[in-house]
């Protein structure tokens, strides 16, 4: 009876979401007055060649490099996803809940693709509904999809996009979804499926997209001058402070799995790790949007900031287990990522080095210490993500108030706009930069910490949130009716 | 002694005095009208803002005018203004993709015939 309540209750809310969209302007055309491509590829044509006909590769505002790049990038992070994360979790999980897992991630990327072009799109980057919150509509249209790319709340700080709406829409969906799979690494061995299955819409819908919009899609926050290059606090911290009050509110793992988890195929998990390490070039070099000198730089200090977080973890581990731990060091390059991205293309390299060192002390402290106190450890955070992404992630983008170069230009400007696009941190003479960073991050943690909590008690009324002890003592075959490896 | 004949030679004095403080202190239509002359540090560039102390506008826009600052927002081209009358900085907040991008000039207000 309760199963059907249940999905009587999942019908209605997915129903209700589909409605979502109708409720303000539909914003099934581009938000900001832009050239249709087929008047502009008209136009380019010559004359000529138009009375007798021809054909025109791209409108004249496309640049092929930057849409090739952009789509490279956004190709790149999903492949963090799928299947970075997918074969990561399954390899570093407990046997029985390699498919689990694997399968988590799978349908998150689905769902929220879904989500993201009927409605969450435009709540993150289209037009303001509120200063935290953009309208919600689809982006799904002909016109929609291959008219030039603009965020209209964030059009006046860069120049022109060159590629088209179908390619930041994909862009931007793909760090949607990996956020809602990050924070998935905190419930890993107890979430109910069917819960998962409502929870990652629903919190791509209420809770991501305001603190998308807020800071990335021209937002409060960035008008008032908080920056985060790739996502340390809309990404990161989001996914760690989502992913603990997750993990609180669902609750822990069976005791015998708590106290004996070990990773069941740590090549796989290995295979996952590089995966993510790479991808991560185009999670930052692809933010500035333009293959530029910034993307270089930011593709650079990403690199420069990862080696020596998983160094600096590594060596700590070293140091107090004794023995350095492959799970360590992977744990230390996520660390470091993590660290780099919301400074990625504002630090120098000597930033990075110094984020980098900082990323493989402070999340390795919260991780080992923070983590194991009696009162933090009341909640089962299985991979530790308040801590690898959490905290390195507020790390990052309070550091980028510290380190940030004024030199490091993310887009040239001439005129009143010389010398470009930059932030200046503390370091540089500009403590209000600190301040915008901390307010982001405060905001950033309330929005995630109330929201998950309320989304997920009230989840709770129509869905079990854990599963039953009795398919948590078997795992997969029991939830899925598969298995990772055949027993035969 | 009459004192028609003393009013008589003290109003021409009292317009005098009059009209040298009119002439002293500019009319307050003018006075409130002002122009802030920037220049951007790295091009040369430079470009006015028209303040309008009366109206508290700044080329227009609302503006929050107080002793240490004109704040305003350019709602046409986006960006966030900020003079600090005591340094003479202008900082100009764009949002982007990324959050904010800061930009800094040099200012000075200036009478707004100038």
């Amino acid at each position: 009876m309760k199963q059907r309540i249940s999905a009587v209750i999942g019908i209605v809310l997915v129903a209700a979401l589909n409605l979502l969209p109708c409720v303000p302007a539909l914003a099934q055309n581009p938000p900001a007055a832009t050239t249709s491509p087929e008047t502009t590829a008209q136009a380019a044509a010559p004359a000529a060649a138009a009375a007798t006909g021809t054909w025109v590769a791209a409108p004249a505002w496309l640049n092929p490099g930057n849409n090739a790049w952009q789509l490279a990038a956004a190709t790149f992070v999903a492949l963090q996803s799928i299947p970075g994360l997918m074969i990561l979790y399954a390899g570093l999980v407990k046997r029985k809940w390699a498919i689990n897992s694997a399968f988590m991630v799978m349908y998150a990327f689905a769902s929220v693709l879904v989500v993201w072009v009927l409605w969450a799109y435009n709540m993150s980057f289209g037009p303001k509904w509120f200063p935290f919150l953009g309208q919600p509509g689809p982006a799904t249209s002909a016109g929609f999809e291959l008219s030039q790319a603009t965020i209209p709340e964030a059009a006046s700080g860069m120049p022109d996009l060159t590629f088209p709406m179908a390619t930041m829409t994909y862009f931007q969906f793909v760090f949607a979804a990996i956020t809602v799979i990050i924070l998935g690494g905190s419930v890993l061995g107890r979430m109910s499926f069917k819960a998962w299955v409502l929870f990652c819409p629903l919190w791509m819908t209420f809770i991501y997209t305001i603190g998308c919009f807020s800071i990335w899609g021209g937002g409060w926050l960035a008008q008032a001058g908080a920056v985060d290059f790739s996502g340390g606090y809309v990404i990161h911290l989001a996914a760690g402070v989502s992913g603990f009050v997750a993990a609180w509110v669902v609750g822990p793992r069976l005791q015998a799995d708590r106290d004996h988890f070990p990773p069941n195929n740590l090549l796989i998990a290995l295979a996952g790790a590089g995966i993510l390490w790479l991808g991560w070039n185009g999670f930052n070099g692809g933010d500035p949007y333009f293959a530029n000198a910034d993307a270089a730089g930011a593709v650079l200090n990403t690199n420069i900031c990862t080696a020596v977080a998983l160094l600096t973890w590594t060596t700590l581990d070293s140091m107090v287990y004794g023995k350095p731990s492959i799970v360590g060091a992977i744990n230390g390059m996520i660390a470091g990522l993590v660290g780099i991205t919301p400074a990625a293309g504002y630090v120098n390299g000597w930033g990075a080095i110094i984020i980098g060192l900082c990323a493989g002390i402070i999340p390795w402290l919260s991780m080992n210490k923070l983590q194991k106190t009696a009162f933090m450890s009341k909640v089962d955070d299985t991979l530790g993500v308040l801590s690898t992404h959490g905290v390195a992630g507020l790390m990052g983008g309070l550091l980028t108030g510290v380190l940030a170069d004024p030199a490091m230009l993310v887009y040239l400007g001439t005129g009143s706009n010389a010398p470009g696009a930059s932030t200046t941190g503390w370091a540089y003479g500009n403590f209000k930069q600190f301040g915008l960073q901390l307010e982001a991050a405060v905001f950033i943690i309330v929005v995630n910490a109330i929201g998950t909590y309320v989304l997920l008690k009230i989840l709770s009324f129509f869905v079990s949130l854990r599963m039953d002890d009795a398919t948590l003592q078997v795992g997969d075959t029991a939830a899925h009716g598969e298995e990772a490896y055949s027993p035969h | 002694m009459d004192a028609m004949p003393a009013v008589t030679r003290l109003l021409p004095i009292a317009l005098i005095v009059v009209a040298l403080g009119a002439l002293a202190h500019p009319d307050p239509v003018d006075a409130e009208t002002m122009t802030l002359r920037c220049t951007n540090p790295f091009s040369g560039t430079t470009w006015d803002v028209a303040i309008d102390h009366g109206r508290r506008t700044a080329d227009s826009f609302p503006a929050d005018i107080t002793d240490k600052t004109i704040k305003w927002h350019d709602a046409t081209r986006g960006g966030h203004y900020e003079f600090d009358r005591t340094s003479g900085e202008l900082t100009v907040i764009y949002a982007s993709s990324t959050g904010g991008v800061f930009l800094r000039d040099n200012c000075r207000l200036v009478p707004a015939a100038s």
